[in-house]
């Protein structure tokens, strides 16, 4: 969701809550509702706490799911940056195969699949290249014992980056269940109309705390809706490991190519 | 338990929370209770409070258990597939059986075993495929170094898979003790009971405050069961990292059975 709506959000919500205090001061005697303060006031603290320890909790779990998510994509770009680097000093030409490969992996992975990932999606040439990639090491056949340890090294590093390329595979698809928002929007909901049931003498202070109040409840509902989703909206992981790797890989071989030709 | 059920339920309490209180201003003197509302108030701050910080660690145990349960599944769907890319840089012989059967393992689980999960069983079906994957990773007898390499991190992914499958068994058995239920359903009780000893001079005011905050106390434990239970439910896990392989796995075998 684009920072734009959740303004026009925010506003509408703050415009719905200021409209429900003018309702409210107007059916209810003012009075009245300060009469009622000690009840409204603990029922509110028990409601706030609980809705603020559950959204705490929400908002942390999403942000730890953000985090695995950018670590995951680190350790991927770390793996197929081992995969380049152990397949250089293997024996050529295989060697040669696995690090094109592994360019063509971050190529498509940059340019291709980070902005499908938006839309829930993983890029079918990525899965093609990396399947080659797995193919062209596993086929390799280590005719020394210092290729053969290396050999050990790189399958374990494509290991690695399989699994993390699964992992962000999962990670695209995972989000907050529909019912948990709805929790949340009851809960928000309840403590805006919690606080429209207290009598404030000046009609201004009371508009401006509820405006705040609220404001402060949709900044939070958004925090847990901007970390829900690692690879899309404002606040998203980026494919810099990645790019980090192909910038440098491209150079390797560009100076292997030169290399060749002297 | 579905949202829908949960909300008939909560429908229950939020009428029960009002004849409570109904019951409680026609037995009560209203204003011996205004008077004392300075005293009842701490009172069930305090008893709030404690309530919903209890109810929201709980609730934020059972989020990092079904978190666990998620990491668990991934990393079972992350060891089928190295072992599926292993498997085929073994001899020929040795690897296209290994890759059906990591491919009809995730049929299984996917197919079978997550619909059983639901009733807290395991599919023997899934049970029967993980055991011939072990005697075939097993028998495998590598050729070159390069089979030998491979072989290595196929027995590693093997034993990892077996973990992730033992942890995700005894995961759908695991729930919270009856013990803690019983203290979760008695503090929303008192919680709710309390308020009804607040003096209000509107029956409107009192009834519409009372059942939001039933309604509030329902819907956090409704969070509560639906953590607590990972492979069941509204907020169930997703069998996605499984499901994630089974296209994949499929078109290899196409394209190695092609070549072949």
């Amino acid at each position: 969701m684009s920072i734009f709506l959740w303004i026009v959000i925010a506003i509408a919500a703050v415009a719905l809550s200021c409209a429900g205090v003018i309702v409210v001061r107007k059916r209810v005697d003012t009075e009245l509702l300060r009469d009622h303060h000690d009840a409204t006031d603990p029922m509110l603290a028990c409601v706030g706490t609980l809705f603020a320890i559950l959204l705490g909790f929400m908002v942390a779990n999403a942000m730890t799911r953000f985090e695995e998510a950018r670590l995951n994509v680190q350790e991927e770009a770390g793996a197929a940056g081992d995969v380049f680097r152990l397949a250089r000093n293997l024996k050529p030409p295989a060697n040669k195969a696995i690090m094109v490969d592994t360019v063509k992996y971050l190529d498509a992975v940059c340019e291709e699949e980070f902005q499908l990932m938006e839309d829930g999606k993983m890029s079918d040439k990525c899965w093609q290249t990396y399947s080659d990639l797995w193919q062209d090491c596993t086929q390799y056949d280590p005719q020394t014992q210092g290729q053969s340890n290396l050999h050990q090294g790189l399958v374990e590093a494509m290991t690695h980056l399989g699994e993390c390329r699964r992992a962000r595979s999962a990670q695209i698809n995972y989000s907050l269940p529909r019912v948990l928002w709805i929790v949340v929007a009851v809960g928000a909901v309840s403590i805006i109309l919690f606080t429209l049931f207290f009598g404030v003498n000046s009609l201004g202070l009371q508009l401006v705390m509820t405006s705040i109040v609220t404001l402060v409840l949709v900044l939070n509902v958004y925090l847990l809706a901007a970390f829900d989703s690692p690879f899309s909206g404002q606040v998203k992981v980026q494919s810099i490991p990645f790019e980090v790797n192909k910038k440098l890989f491209h150079e390797v071989l560009a100076e292997e190519e030169k290399a060749a030709h002297k | 338990m579905s949202f829908v059920v949960w909300n008939l339920f909560t429908l229950v309490a939020v009428l029960a929370a009002i004849g409570g209180m109904l019951l409680v201003r026609k037995y009560s003197d209203r204003k011996k209770l205004k008077e004392n509302n300075q005293v009842t108030d701490p009172l069930m701050a305090t008893i709030g409070m404690l309530f919903a910080i209890l109810l929201g660690f709980m609730v934020a145990n059972a989020m990092t258990r079904y978190e666990e349960s998620r990491i668990t599944i991934m990393s079972e769907a992350a060891a089928v597939g190295d072992m599926f890319r292993l498997a085929r840089g073994l001899h020929s012989a040795d690897s296209r059986p290994i890759m059906i059967n990591c491919l009809e393992y995730i049929d299984a689980v996917v197919e079978l075993e997550w619909k059983e999960m639901g009733q807290k069983k395991m599919n023997d079906r899934a049970w029967a495929v993980y055991a011939d994957l072990w005697k075939q990773v097993a028998n495998v007898e590598p050729k070159t170094q390069g089979q030998s390499n491979v072989h290595q991190i196929l027995v590693q992914s093997m034993t990892n898979l077996g973990e992730c499958r033992r942890a995700r068994a005894a995961q759908i058995q695991a729930k919270m003790p009856d013990v803690l239920w019983f203290v979760v359903l008695f503090g929303a009780v008192t919680t709710i009971g309390f308020s009804f000893f607040f003096g209000f001079d509107s029956l409107i005011l009192q009834t519409i405050m009372t059942a939001m905050l039933t309604y509030v106390l329902c819907m956090n434990m409704y969070l509560l069961v639906s953590f607590n239970s990972p492979f069941a439910g509204d907020i169930k896990l997703k069998p996605t990292p499984f499901a994630v392989n089974q296209p994949v796995f499929t078109k290899v075998l196409e394209q190695d059975a092609a070549l072949h």
